[in-house]
């Protein structure tokens, strides 16, 4: 077996309570599979995702990390994911910048109809976590 | 009770979306509502549809909360499957008979977990997803409904119609089955009646039989993600993706030879969202949309229309279909069809899409006997102009597209404002019936160190089957304080509910947390049950171990049972750091503020005033009436000056309403329930302190500077053609035997300046030109139009008026009509006729100019407000199709052409509408925010303000939190801020938390992901 | 008039008219070819004021501390104008509560040679002042960008192992956020507890987020006057970060920190419209 399938990345997932969230929700609902790599964490808002939880996860030595919000303009909250669009902007940027590996952190919108959809971008996140291999960089050694 | 006090209960018939606004704003207010829907849940035809037009939101995202709340409020009863069979009294005093269908599934025991269903054998045509796939007999209508209770189709289930199977009441763990089951008759009283039964597709269509046509609904169907093709645009015959797809118009619409003379008002914007949709999906299409008019004549609809041609490049082909028919071998479907140009022309489509018009509800004659209430001529609810919300009956109003086909922002509108009607008669009943839950006191766990217990969920087999439930709790019960831990059947059940009240009791545990289904679902019942145990609802945490876990790793039960162990983990490590929240409450004014005294400002004013309110009514005129007092007859012959006379004097003589003319707003302070409003007058200043401001600051005519108009007298407005239609022996010509009118439309809409359509300038035209035709018929009246847009029972004016002769040219908006003097200085109007495709030239004795509507200069208003306005400067709504009468800015509300242009008749459902938002505030003693909403620390605020244009709901300012020092930090508005967070992810300082996600409960569930 | 002479001039007037309560400036250091900064307060301690290529401070960074007694005079070359300006726009001053002496300016040295960060200035003249010290200087046509460009050509790796080295020279001193005028919050993110998101210690992955989030905060409120990098004792590469920030809000959000004050700050403020090339590809 080679090491890409032993190796069983660890992924968190930030999904917003009204639209991923409810997508994820419809994932099961329609029984769709996907691996079980994701540990999500809800928030009210894709607007509430500080970078410090992306940073603070890759730390910790998580291998892929997901930020999903409503798609543009269905934002439950009107504006919070075209705020979230602009911090992750700079944010995904500066760790591409550093050398943090491109797919190692990622941002979409997932709505609340789309079940497939979701388990299709898990299933994408995970392989291509797969592929980079364990996190390295940034994680904290003691 | 006494003999003449309301009852404080309404009915509502349909649990559509405008059931479902309804009643939410009816239990908001203090009225208890029985919603009676017929199917086994609510929601109707918009959760089937997959994004809504101008905005493109997802239809069932903004739907599913309002699902969810009136699922499970207080004070709606939710009566599905269900219908009303007999109906006496009167308003304020009615008795209700309901026949309840047998479900055979007990909604009590039910918890929706979908065992039966994956078990069932039987399967039936799916009508959710419009028959593209298959349901089985024991079903919920689709994933999110509510109530999330399964239903038995008794035609189709093996053991109710042959006694065989009966294999999911041996799978069901509740026992919830009973094919037994009986219809029940219940009786009710209520107060008040809304009708919303909503409408029908059309259906009759010739060609459905064509494996590749499709009807919108089904093809909505198709572009949904969780539709039969997963959003895949699809050939229901072959399963290819085409590239060549046609929309074809006005099918079961604006046809007198299947009685649907009127037009469905929702066909073109549809189409025209499915194609945008649709090519978002799949780059390659090419659709090509068939049409007649297109009647893009809403709010931003026009500017959608125009991006549908330019940037999304659909072909929109003016042209009447002749026949349609399939090449066999192919499948493909071949559309003939005569262009404007009158040419006969065959084109191959790879998928056809018939944009099915509207039918009044298949319960219409129902309804009809057992509310003994009057239908106009196709069925659908008689109203007229003037009360477009009552019907024919006292105390039963209607709303939504029972009373004509509409969308559902003009749905929402009018179900707001029917809740006004209904509250109009009953206000004197408000909160008499509405139930309050009493709780224990809450424990003070300040300080005390956290003791946790938690459930893990089996859900039946649904989680227990993947999971390793008993290892999930052993795991949970070497975590740092976790005082108790177990598995339970059920978490939801009533017993396991009482096993965590006895749990919190007996090991004194102050935070609990339950790994089982979504807390999108769940979450507000276990809060309850803490509540019931006397601890906060905030120290509750939930984990999803089953539709995020169990449900989809069902080939992987030893990675789900480790998924489950960090889930349950992550909500224990956050739950140490939850804290008890106690909601803001503050103090409302219980008075109403009305800005503008046109049609919607006075039915604003007069409405809240009936329900009891006190109201001041500002005018910056002398008179009141605005523009209505310009208009002097309706389309359908009504006399609109009678019913504004009525309704002036009613609202003058109102104990409770001040008019204040000639008056200015100069100033407005405060929020949602406390606003101090300055007004300025010949009189000086004066304060006024209210809880709710309804914006009704109207519109007024665009003032033309073409077609000669201001140059020759012989060229005027409709407005002015209106008026002088009115007096007595008037003559535009000495010529009575030969003269001629030529009406030009559009005139400052549709326009590069202003391109939103103005919608009421097409019926005005007709209007006139069937009065011009009826004083002398021998006068040539010719409009020249880019579509006519005549929507609803419009239509058929638009019909009489080609009965009597009035001609239609049509013309584009890149060959504009000229108004030219001739050589003996008469009008001259030159068009190009498109049908003889060349340029006519008429000889007019009148011009008549169909001008738009231009918003006032607002910006004044809006600032003072802090609400939007649209960049051609209407007001713009909190949610263009949900929200269309409240503002994000809570405590604001919009009615009547300060919205956007509109007919008399939807002035007054939105002037009610608003008045219903404002009543249901103002009702209430106090109001109290939720719990969950941002914190500022204000030592580590810099006062920098970055937050403050982030913040949708203007809930933070800057303001000085030490006098001593003039020390200043961001200070958060709890009555406004909703807890998105999106100021506190960006402080740079970490000044702002938000609570219920605290950067401390976030770091913790982050560190146990191990 | 030599620009000493002038600034001079114009102080001991300010200050004889009371007009401010003080000026922000530099004086000669006890080194040679130092300069250090100096608050005059008296129209004779004004004749000690100088600004030379010497002084590498940005002394908008004083504007939070000094003590506000009446209106501050402060000399402000092209990027310090625009720290001003910014500071205005974050509400931490008002404008009229500040008199600046615009000095248009020809660079500063370090080690005997035009700064990094001059090099590739393109704002030399103040774009906020009340007086100029002297005639507006030309400025230059430059690629502000070529540096970052250059290490965004490299691979992941290379990047990586860059960003590493840097890091893992720095000693977590906080020159550069003390010498930062952007760099103002009562309590830095990296002292905070409850949480403490991060390590305090020059742990390496500690030290590279502590790089990463001062960059972030940089974002639309840096001016590249490249005193960071000046105060940096380790000699920490601190304006890769920062350019490659200013480049992106430049590119993303067409915008320039501190060149005028009714531009919303880029995260001060969003649109429907930004680009998402960022975002996972379908």
């Amino acid at each position: 077996m080679s090491r890409e399938t032993d190796f069983n990345p660890k992924i968190l997932a930030f999904l917003c309570n009204w639209c991923s969230y409810a997508g994820a929700d419809l994932a099961g609902i329609s029984r769709l599979q996907y691996p079980a790599n994701v540990r999500v964490i809800r928030v009210p808002c894709s607007g509430r995702v500080d970078p410090f939880y992306i940073l603070k996860a890759l730390q910790q030595g998580v291998d892929g990390i997901l930020v999903s919000g409503c798609h543009p303009g269905d934002c439950h909250y009107l504006s919070g994911n075209y705020v979230a669009r602009r911090r992750f902007a700079l944010l995904k940027k500066l760790l591409d910048y550093v050398g943090i590996e491109d797919k190692r952190v990622q941002f979409t919108w997932v709505s609340a109809a789309e079940g497939e959809r979701y388990s299709q971008v898990i299933k994408g996140i995970t392989e291509d976590i797969k592929k980079l291999g364990p996190a390295k960089r940034l994680v904290k050694k003691f | 009770m006494g003999e003449n006090t309301p009852i404080g209960s309404v009915l509502i018939v349909g649990g559509g979306i405008a059931g479902i606004q309804s009643a939410l704003d009816l239990a908001e207010s203090g009225f208890y509502v029985y919603l009676v829907e017929e199917g086994p849940s609510i929601g109707g035809v918009m959760a089937q549809l997959d994004k809504t037009f101008p905005t493109n939101d997802c239809s069932l995202c903004i739907l599913s909360p309002k699902l969810v709340e009136c699922g499970r409020h207080l004070n709606v009863k939710n009566i599905t499957y269900s219908e009303i069979i007999g109906f006496e009294g009167t308003p304020g005093n009615f008795k209700v008979k309901i026949r309840k269908k047998p479900r055979y599934v007990d909604l009590e025991k039910c918890v929706g977990c979908g065992i039966c269903a994956q078990k069932c054998p039987v399967k039936v045509d799916d009508n959710y997803n419009e028959k593209l796939a298959k349901r089985r007999a024991i079903y919920v209508e689709y994933p999110q409904a509510v109530p999330l209770c399964y239903a038995i189709d008794a035609e189709h289930c093996l053991k109710i119609t042959k006694g065989k199977c009966g294999v999911c009441q041996k799978l069901c763990k509740s026992g919830a089955i009973d094919y037994e089951a009986k219809e029940e008759i219940i009786e009710i009283e209520v107060g008040a009646v809304l009708l919303t039964p909503g409408l029908e597709k059309f259906k009759n269509n010739p060609y459905i039989g064509f494996d590749n046509v499709v009807s919108s609904i089904q093809f909505e169907r198709i572009l949904s993600a969780s539709g039969p093709f997963k959003g895949h645009v699809e050939r229901p015959s072959d399963g290819k993706s085409p590239e060549k797809i046609a929309f074809l118009q006005c099918v079961g619409s604006r046809d007198v030879s299947i009685e649907h003379g009127y037009c469905s008002s929702v066909c073109c914007m549809y189409a025209i969202k499915e194609a945008i949709i649709a090519k978002e999906h799949a780059h390659h299409l090419k659709p090509t949309i068939f049409y007649m008019d297109i009647r893009a004549f809403g709010k931003g609809f026009e500017s959608y229309y125009e991006r549908a041609k330019n940037e999304y490049g659909i072909n929109f082909r003016r042209s009447k279909v002749v026949q349609i028919e399939e090449d066999i071998e192919t499948k493909d479907i071949i559309i003939r069809c005569v262009d404007e140009n009158g040419n006969q022309v065959k084109e191959r489509f790879e998928l056809v899409i018939m944009s099915v018009g509207l039918e009044p509800t298949k319960t219409s004659k129902r309804i009809k006997d057992v509310f003994g209430i009057s239908l106009e001529k196709y069925g659908f609810a008689q109203t007229n102009s003037s009360s477009p919300l009552t019907t024919s009956r006292p105390g039963v109003f209607v709303s939504g597209a029972f009373s004509q086909p509409k969308d559902i922002p003009e749905t929402v509108v009018q179900s707001s404002g029917a809740v006004s009607a209904a509250a109009e008669i009953l206000g004197g009943a408000r909160g008499s019936l509405t139930k309050e839950k009493k709780y224990p006191d809450e424990l003070n766990i300040f300080g005390d160190p956290p003791r946790i217990g938690v459930f893990i969920c089996h859900c039946g087999i649904n989680i227990g089957s993947v999971v390793d439930v008993p290892s999930v709790v052993e795991h949970v019960k070497t975590l740092p304080n976790v005082y108790f831990a177990s598995e339970s059947l059920y978490t939801c059940a009533t017993d396991t509910q009482n096993q965590i009240k006895e749990a919190i009791v007996e090991h004194k545990l102050n935070r609990f947390v339950v790994a089982a289904c979504s807390p999108r679902t769940h979450e507000p019942l276990f809060q309850e049950t803490l509540r019931e145990a006397g601890l906060n609802k905030y120290l509750f945490e939930m984990a999803n171990i089953r539709d995020q876990c169990s449900w989809v790793h069902m080939q992987d039960p030893e990675g789900a049972t480790e998924k489950a162990k960090d889930l349950a983990s992550m909500a224990i490590s956050k739950a140490r750091r939850l804290f008890s929240l106690t909601p803001h409450s503050l103090g409302v004014t219980s008075k109403g503020l009305v800005i503008g005294g046109g049609i919607a400002g006075l039915n604003s004013a007069y409405s809240l005033a009936e329900q009891g309110f006190e109201v001041a009514l500002v005018e910056r005129e002398e008179v009141l009436g605005g523009q209505a007092n310009e208009i002097h007859f309706t389309l359908d012959n009504n006399s609109p000056k009678k019913y504004l006379d009525e309704l002036i004097k009613n609202v003058e003589n109102h104990p409770k309403i001040s008019v204040c003319k000639k008056t200015q707003i100069k100033n407005i302070e405060g929020f949602v329930g406390n606003f101090k409003t300055t007004l300025n007058n010949c009189k000086g200043e004066i304060s006024y302190e209210h809880g709710a401001v309804i914006v009704a600051t109207g519109a007024c005519e665009y003032e033309p500077n073409e077609y000669l108009y201001g140059k020759d007298p012989k060229v005027i407005t409709q407005r002015k053609l209106e008026k002088k239609l009115t007096e007595e022996n008037w003559q535009f010509t000495s010529n009575k035997e030969k003269s001629s009118i030529v009406m030009i439309q559009c005139v400052g809409s549709r326009e590069k300046e202003r391109p939103n359509c103005s919608r009421i300038c097409c019926s005005q035209a007709i209007k006139n030109a069937l009065r011009v035709k009826e004083l002398n018929p021998y006068t040539d009246v010719y409009i020249l139009y880019r579509d006519i847009r005549t929507y609803g029972f419009r239509e058929e004016y638009y019909r009489l008026a080609r009965e009597k002769g009035i001609i239609f040219i049509q013309y584009d908006a890149s060959k504009k009509p000229l108004v030219e003097y001739d050589d003996e200085y008469n009008i001259n109007v030159k068009v190009r006729d498109p049908i003889i495709n060349q340029e006519i030239s008429l000889i007019s004795d009148l011009v008549v100019l169909s001008v738009g509507i231009k918003p006032y200069e607002n910006k004044n208003i809006a600032k003072m407000l802090k609400v939007p306005l649209t960049l051609d400067g209407f007001f713009l709504e909190a949610h263009v199709k949900l929200r269309p009468v409240e503002f994000s800015t809570e405590g604001v509300f919009v009615a009547g052409l300060a919205h956007s242009p509109k007919f008399i008749d939807e002035s007054i459902s939105q002037g009610k509408a608003a008045s219903a938002k404002a009543a249901s505030l103002l009702s209430k003693d106090h109001i109290s925010a939720d719990g969950t909403i941002s914190t500022v620390d204000i030592d580590r605020c810099t006062s920098c303000g970055s937050c403050i244009n982030l913040c949708a709901y203007n809930a933070i300012e800057i303001k000085i939190v030490n006098e001593r020092t003039g020390k200043k930090s961001a200070q958060i508005n709890e009555a406004l801020c909703k807890g998105c967070g999106a100021c506190s992810a960006n402080c740079r300082c970490n000044a702002i938390d938000v609570c219920g996600t605290t950067a401390e409960q976030i770091y913790e569930a982050v560190c146990a992901f191990k | 008039m030599n620009i000493n002479n002038s600034i001079q001039e114009k102080a001991k007037e300010l200050l004889a008219k009371n007009s401010v309560g003080v000026v922000v400036g530099f004086s000669k250091g006890t080194i040679n070819n130092k300069s250090t900064p100096f608050f005059a307060r008296t129209p004779v301690e004004a004749e000690k004021l100088i600004c030379d290529s010497n002084c590498t401070q940005n002394l908008a960074t004083y504007l939070h501390t000094i003590e506000r007694k009446g209106k501050i005079g402060i000399l402000a070359r092209g990027c310090e104008a625009r720290s001003v300006l910014t500071l205005i726009k974050e509400k931490q001053l008002n404008r009229e509560d500040v008199y600046i002496i615009g000095i248009p300016c020809q660079g500063v040295a370090e080690n005997g040679e035009l700064h990094s960060s001059c090099k590739i200035c393109t704002s030399k003249n103040p774009v906020i002042y009340d007086d100029l010290a002297s005639e507006k200087v030309e400025d230059q046509e430059v690629d502000r960008f070529e540096e970052v460009n250059l290490f965004e050509g490299q691979s992941s790796d290379e990047r990586w192992s860059f960003f590493e080295n840097e890091v893992s020279k720095c000693i977590r001193c906080y020159a550069c956020r003390n010498a930062c005028p952007s760099c103002y919050c009562p309590s830095c993110f990296v002292d905070q507890s409850q949480p403490s998101w991060f390590g305090k210690t020059n742990n390496l992955s500690d030290t590279s987020v502590f790089h990463i989030v001062r960059a972030l905060h940089m974002a639309g409120r840096c001016v590249d006057c490249g005193a960071c990098s000046r105060s940096c004792p380790m000699g920490v590469n601190l304006r890769k970060l920062t350019l490659k920030m200013e480049k992106e809000v430049l590119e993303r959000f067409n915008y320039t920190t501190g060149m005028n004050l009714e531009e919303a700050a880029p995260l001060a403020s969003f649109s429907a419209e930004d680009n998402e090339d960022y975002m996972r590809e379908e």
